[in-house]
């Protein structure tokens, strides 16, 4: 202020100069705006790109004529024997592992376990009517598409280097060709050559059908010779081959040492199923009876029996319940999931019967008939004869998780085959074609596996109900509101339903029209439920009890169970334990025999299954048991 | 007014009640929100849409793209190309609830930080190197998580002290982001040449290991239906009562409408016919007779402790709203408090994945799972139940003697049925309730005052509509879980729809949290643990749908199942007590919720 100013007098007006702002700089408000927002979506644009589901696919331009995962091709030869094939594509070890332990330790000695883990393989999987089975193993890789090795007949090959069948960029008017051992140790050596040809056509199979070309097919002129110098032996396959994009070699004409050979693609729908060549074996109930004694528990080695390269000893591991056909085998899946396979039993072993791949991951197998149902990731029902011919696979609107359950039919044919979706869809599938006689949804997820009792289907859902469909038309005769089910039985004689619930309840429901009928509760994890003739045993992890079906008293009760096996006109239960199986009256709970398994080790956790007149127990530690009764 | 204008002033009362008030009062709102909130608030609603939506749409993804499958003790089957945006969704909730850590109070902050920093070594962890043997294999991921790690501790340092700053969300979410996107994608990189997809089995061990983190959240939205409910009683009868104001003026009814003696006379005939079907018949609501001792049992303690705090406090008079409000309050720590062992849970198993990542003995890694097990036990579990429902029995009567009105008796509720959860795990057969048969007794006890109050000449307007609450409040305990129907059928399944039906009633009328502040939780760390809950909640119930079962993570709806048995059935009681209380009560002010007010 200056001195004499009044104080009163009014400042002056201010100047038109640069002043700092007082306080810290206020920061604008749309950096934050835009820089969030940004930095959200880059990391989810990031995720994605990183987030690689599977490599490129190898072999060049030869890949597209190799047929994708899991399809089916059916041809005939020149004595109009059909061949089914199923294709299967593999990455890693896996895929050479599925050869018997011969050809696989060649493969490894040469292309090496880091080359090996990488590698990209094609199998062909054939089957013809009278159940002669071979396989060819393909190897896509920077050269082409090359055969790797053949086994399953008489004679089997493994080839070493490959045979290039198709080179990576393989053009009409190419020449190749190919040397090497045709098995370890130079025992048979190969010599092969190749041509391209344009594939014009027409191509006849051998009733004169033309074979469709589709997507520019391709033409192989071939010439290997296969042979033991030292020995005299000498083979000779002159082939020409049309070869078509994504369906793999659809015909192909030549000899084999001047004898002629052949054999093209036919396309004919589902497939008719050969007559099972095995009796059936007698079922639980007629099996075993309160004098039936139980031997103790064997370890079964499992094998895969080749006619050429022998048998060789396989791991399992059993991710998808098993399942037994009405000749007596066992139906597993496969530790990688993608394969079905069917064993014979005896005391000490199980041997592969066959196997099948019906493409993509395997969901559950059941057995249907003289059927074995398999359903997949790829939200597909395939079915198989008894000799592992694929005979027609159904699509469904979902996955269905639960195995699929036989419909009797009324008059005498074989049954039907009733599946349940996850999204709650029901269909009941002619077992002959494949196609659906009625699909019917009940309005929300289908959980549990469904059971066919007395011309019922009985469903359980998500929304907390059961419904029962009419099995012949679909309709719904009662639905009633229970919890949350676990597990589900019935018996027409008693006509009872019985379900286990989430919530620690087992509820027992009229079958005519689900009017509650008893209820019970049980303690720890429901670990099986048999409702046999008017008795209920639920076993837990805790206890194994037996209720009557009229009122749910108690019959008797014992310790707590891996699992039970036993069917609805069973007089005795087998409860399992750990490395132990109990035979129990139904009835009483009166101990018949308590056997322990022959070896010590052992582990809870485990599936059971009666097959025929025994019990097979699958133990978590990737063990398989069978208990036999006599 | 003539009868169109009652009905539609009675519909938009019963709107307002049921949904745009609850809505308004517990939104999350910007309450002078510092610069930089609001974006991160609007991309948090915007995942969490997104969320919501990919639960809605879940059997439309499936059906539409290819599903991996992989087989153990379930099927877990997932529509391959939402994976990414699963990982997005949780390193978002994530990097909300780290930068939350950073200004909220020390422990909270070292606890949380603790649990991002493991959750980034694990995901770090799953990069085994490329012979996929693991082991002390020194990896990019494993290296990238440890940088991570180190920087997250560094902005904690420095930040703690200092105000909320807009960029530190975008800091930490490309600190937790960086470190994500290198451990998954090399992991997947490495796998997929050996034919092996590791994507779905990295999503189902990340929500399998970090989903239990999401049960105090389901918890509480299992309270959603029972708040719901209530909420549609009283304004419903709010609906009824307020616009029609023509009153009889004789007889034992005095001074009361008529359509609410219509009203009641409905309600009262609708759940005496359902109570007779229910116990005699076996159709409706059925109930077992044997249930009924327990839920007499249970109504009459809470009435006990009920008369216990008011003569604590000196006060009978407690409104339905009073309990109601508190609600919030309680609902979300009840729950925190009653899966307190499932944050140390997760902690033990995202370390024993991290130590086995980097070569732990195998026996120090048994003695983790044995505490881990032991922690998520039964005798944990009655433990827990236990000391909760005691201590909140006693945080009764200390909210009663500081004169609370609501808490109390909510806390008291809670208490009891948390008490009664612990009978099936330590009696062999213990005697049992149902909410079914709690209904009956809440009719049978409401008629029965009705009869009293009206033979006394006592039955005015106010006590019968208080009346007819209670009846509809009776027909809540028995059919509220209905409410989630509708979502159900959209979806397939009740557990899920239940669930979800909590998390989005939650989402919109439970940030009341959010609109205040402290010292130790200033309104940015609110809004963002807020979202982060959400949004986390709602991934890991859109992960169990989108595999379209919910056990292939964790099975969220046997919590909200819990949630609402305990908090929803001890709300609806607590109501029901406050309003027969107020009914009985000679000379009380009318307990009704205060209706909002409509110009007709």
């Amino acid at each position: 202020m200056t001195i004499g100013t009044p104080e009163s007098a009014p400042e002056p007006p201010a100047q038109l100069i640069d002043i700092p702002p007082a306080g810290p700089r206020r920061t604008p408000a749309w950096p934050p705006w835009v820089v969030t927002p940004l930095v959200v979506l880059m990391l989810g644009s990031a995720l994605d790109a990183v987030d690689m589901v599977a490599p490129d696919v190898a072999g060049g331009t030869a890949a597209r004529y190799v047929p994708p995962e899991g399809q089916r091709t059916v041809t005939v030869d020149g004595e109009g024997t059909q061949i089914v094939t199923e294709q299967t594509r593999s990455i890693g070890i896996e895929g050479a592992f599925a050869a018997p332990s011969t050809i696989a330790a060649t493969i490894l000695g040469s292309l090496g376990e880091t080359e090996l883990r990488e590698a990209q393989w094609w199998r062909a999987s054939r089957v013809n009517e009278r159940g002669e089975r071979g396989s060819d193993l393909f190897l896509l890789s920077a050269e082409g598409v090359a055969q790797v090795a053949t086994w399953g007949g008489e004679i089997g090959f493994v080839f070493d280097p490959a045979i290039v069948l198709l080179p990576a960029e393989v053009r009409p008017g190419d020449t190749w060709s190919s040397r090497g051992d045709a098995l370890p140790g130079g025992l048979l050596t190969y010599t092969a050559d190749f041509t391209a040809l344009r594939a014009d056509g027409p191509f006849t199979d051998f009733e004169g059908r033309e074979i469709p070309l589709t997507g520019g097919c391709l033409g192989i002129e071939s010439n290997v010779i296969i042979e033991n110098v030292g020995e005299g032996i000498s083979t000779t396959l002159a082939e020409s081959t049309v070869w078509c994009p994504g369906r793999g070699s659809v015909w192909s004409s030549g000899t084999v040492d001047g004898q002629p050979t052949g054999s093209a693609e036919v396309r004919p729908g589902a497939l008719a199923a050969e007559p099972p060549t095995a009796a059936p074996v007698e079922t639980w109930s007629e099996a075993v009876d309160k004098t039936s004694a139980l031997l103790r528990g064997q370890d079964l080695a499992l094998m895969i029996a080749d006619p050429f390269f022998g048998s060789s000893d396989v791991a399992g591991q059993y991710p998808v319940a098993p399942s037994a056909t009405v000749d007596g085998r066992l139906v597993t899946v496969n530790e990688r999931g993608d394969d079905i396979q069917v064993w014979n039993l005896d005391t000490a072993s199980a041997v592969l019967s066959w196997f099948g791949h019906p493409g993509g991951t395997v969901v559950s197998v059941a057995t249907v008939g003289d059927l074995v149902i398999a359903t997949t990731s790829r939200r597909q029902v395939v079915a198989y004869d008894s000799i592992g011919r694929r005979l027609w696979s159904w699509a469904a609107d979902e996955l269905v998780i639960s195995p699929a359950i036989a419909a009797p039919s009324s008059d005498g044919t074989p049954p039907d085959i009733v599946v349940a979706a996850r999204s709650g869809t029901v269909t009941r599938l002619d077992a002959v074609t494949g196609t659906a006689r009625w699909s019917r949804s009940i309005g929300a997820d289908a959980r549990a596996t469904p059971v066919v009792v007395d011309g019922l289907v009985l469903v359980a859902d998500e929304r907390e109900r059961l419904t029962a469909l009419d099995a012949a038309t679909g309709a719904i005769v009662w639905q009633r509101e229970v919890g949350l089910v676990t597990r589900l039985a019935a018996d027409a004689r008693s006509s009872v339903v019985v379900t286990v619930l989430e919530s620690g309840e087992v509820i027992a429901l009229e079958l005519d029209d689900g009017v509650g009928r008893w209820s019970i509760s049980y303690r720890g994890l429901a670990h099986g439920l048999v409702v046999a003739g008017d008795t209920v045993v639920i076993a837990t992890d805790e206890a194994t009890t037996a209720v009557t079906a009229r009122n749910g008293a108690l019959r008797w009760r014992s310790t707590g169970a891996d699992a039970i096996v036993g069917d609805g006109d069973a007089a005795v239960v087998a409860v399992v334990h750990p490395g132990r199986v109990e035979l129990r009256a139904v009835d009483t709970g009166a101990l018949i025999e308590d056997r322990l398994a022959a070896s010590a080790t052992s582990a809870s956790g485990g599936a059971a299954l009666a097959v025929g007149a025994s019990i097979v127990v699958f133990e978590a530690g990737g063990f398989l048991r069978r208990w036999e009764v006599q | 007014m003539n009868a169109l204008g009652r009905v539609s002033t009675g519909l938009v009362v019963f709107w307002r009640g049921l949904i745009t008030d609850p809505i308004q009062h517990g939104r999350l709102r910007d309450t002078d929100w510092p610069l930089g909130l609001r974006p991160i608030a609007v991309v948090g609603i915007v995942a969490f849409c997104f969320a919501v939506l990919l639960i809605l749409a879940s059997p439309l993804i499936r059906a539409a793209s290819p599903l991996t499958v992989s087989i153990s003790a379930v099927v877990l089957s997932l529509p391959r190309l939402v994976l990414p945006t699963i990982f997005w969704l949780v390193i978002f909730s994530l990097a909300l609830m780290q930068t939350a850590a950073l200004h909220t109070r020390r422990r909270t902050t070292v606890m949380l930080t603790i649990m991002s920093s493991l959750v980034l070594l694990f995901l770090g962890s799953l990069d085994l190197g490329a012979d996929g043997a693991g082991g002390v294999t020194m990896t990019a991921g494993k290296v990238v998580s440890v940088l991570a790690v180190i920087a997250l501790v560094l902005l904690v340092v420095l930040r703690r002290q200092s105000i909320f700053a807009w960029w530190e969300f975008p800091v930490v979410l490309v600190i937790a982001g960086l470190s994500s996107v290198v451990s998954l994608g090399r992991s997947v990189a490495q796998s997929a040449p050996f034919g092996i997809d590791f994507g779905p089995a990295a999503a189902s061990l990340v929500v399998t290991s970090l989903g239990l983190l999401a049960v105090p959240a389901a918890l509480a939205a299992g309270v959603a239906v029972a708040e719901f409910a209530i909420g549609a009683s009283t304004a419903a009868v709010a609906a009824v009562h307020r616009p029609l104001t023509r009153s009889r003026e004789r007889g034992l009814l005095r001074t009361v409408p008529i359509v609410l003696i219509v009203a009641f006379g409905v309600v009262a005939l609708w759940r005496i016919t359902e109570v007779v079907l229910g116990l005699f018949a076996g159709v409706g609501a059925v109930v077992d007779p044997a249930h009924l001792p327990l839920s007499l049992g249970i109504v009459a303690a809470i009435g006990a402790l009920w008369w216990g705090i008011a003569r604590v406090r000196r006060s009978a008079t407690t409104h339905i709203d009073d309990v109601m409000l508190r609600l919030d309050d309680v609902g979300f720590p009840v729950a925190a408090a009653l899966s307190i062992t499932l944050a140390p849970v997760v902690i033990l198993l995202l370390s024993a994945q991290i130590m086995t990542s980097w070569g732990a003995e195998s026996a120090a890694l048994g003695a983790v799972f044995v505490i881990a097990d032991a922690l998520r036990g039964s005798t944990a579990l009655t433990v827990v139940r236990v000391v909760v429902g005691s201590a909140l029995l006693v945080a009764a009567f200390v909210a009663a003697r500081r004169g609370s009105r609501g808490l109390p008796e909510l806390l008291a509720a809670i208490g009891v049925i948390t008490l009664l959860s612990v009978l099936p795990l330590v009696v062999e057969a213990p005697p049992s309730w149902s909410s079914e048969a709690i209904a009956v007794v809440i009719a049978i006890g409401s008629i029965a005052l009705a009869i009293v109050l009206a033979a006394r000449r006592q039955l005015d307007a106010r006590r019968l509509a208080l009346l007819t609450i209670a009846l509809l409040l009776s027909a809540a305990a028995a059919w509220r879980d209905v409410l989630a129907d509708p979502l159900s059928v959209v979806i397939g399944s009740g557990g899920i729809a239940l669930v979800l039906f909590g998390f989005v009633w939650g989402f919109v009328t439970d940030a009341d949290v959010t609109h205040h502040e402290s010292d130790r939780y200033p309104r940015p760390a609110r809004v963002m643990l807020f979202l982060a809950n959400a949004v986390f909640g709602v991934t890991v119930l859109a992960f169990g749908t989108l595999a379209r079962d919910l056990n292939a993570g964790i099975n969220l709806d046997a919590f909200a199942q819990f949630g609402d048995q305990v908090l929803g059935t001890a709300l609806i009681l607590a109501a029901v007590v406050a309003v027969w209380v107020a009914a009985a009560a000679r000379d009380s002010v009318d307990s009704r919720p205060d209706s909002p007010n409509v110009s007709t």
